[in-house]
């Protein structure tokens, strides 16, 4: 991973369509502004992470326990 | 097995997650028009259990944008086809709705992704009352 030190104000271009700026910095939260194309997906990755695991835990259900779901009633 | 290629759904960016998997085919679940699978082509072992949630919340209305829909080719949300992600925790028979993140298709075009919406109500780990849902939809037959 390419780590860079940026101050306040200052800000990184990846590819030709995106930016990132740093607005504020107080204390251990930075307050980030991002530019990017509206078909790019912006999130934040413990929300990417969170639901890449659910889906993840998806694949692990077996037909057998949708069956036994439906047994129930 | 060979698959028609007109059944196959591409996602454009891919399911989160699994990003490697662009091709997938949406199949029944025997005894069941609640729960479909998700199967990518390329690894039948890859398959999500999903099932339409308007089913268990008529009232579901997931905030996507104009944008997002347009990179399916899908002018109106009517056109949309919702499905969102199930899981199932093994022993405690414990089900739950990903309603944060549905899975969006386009059917004519066969076109879909994955979007997270901004709803703060809707979550990733929603409980399921399949069998509220079910007893209360005998009653509607009734």
């Amino acid at each position: 991973m390419l780590v860079l030190t940026r101050k306040t104000g200052e800000g990184i271009v990846i590819g030709n369509d995106i930016i990132i700026k740093v607005f504020e910095i107080e204390g251990d939260r930075v307050k980030i502004g991002i530019e990017a194309p509206k078909a790019t997906k912006v999130l934040r990755l413990e929300l990417y992470e969170d639901i890449s695991q659910e889906n993840k835990k998806a694949i692990d259900v077996t037909r057998d326990a949708v069956d036994k779901l439906f047994e129930l009633f | 097995m060979t698959i028609a290629s007109d059944k196959i759904i591409t996602f454009t960016n891919g399911i989160l997650g699994l990003e490697q998997y662009k091709k997938y085919v949406l199949l029944d679940h025997p005894g069941t028009d609640i729960v479909k699978w998700l199967e990518a082509v390329d690894e039948p072992e890859v398959a999500l259990p999903v099932t339409n949630p308007y089913h268990f919340f008529p009232n579901y209305t997931p905030n996507i944008s104009r944008e997002n829909l347009l990179q399916l080719h899908i002018k109106s949300p009517e056109e949309a086809l919702v499905l969102c992600v199930l899981t199932i925790r093994a022993r405690t028979k414990d089900i739950t709705i990903n309603l944060k993140a549905p899975i969006i298709i386009n059917p004519d075009l066969r076109l879909a992704d994955q979007f997270i919406v901004d709803n703060p109500e809707y979550n990733i780990r929603e409980p399921l009352q399949l069998k509220k849902a079910c007893s209360d939809r005998r009653c509607e037959s009734c």
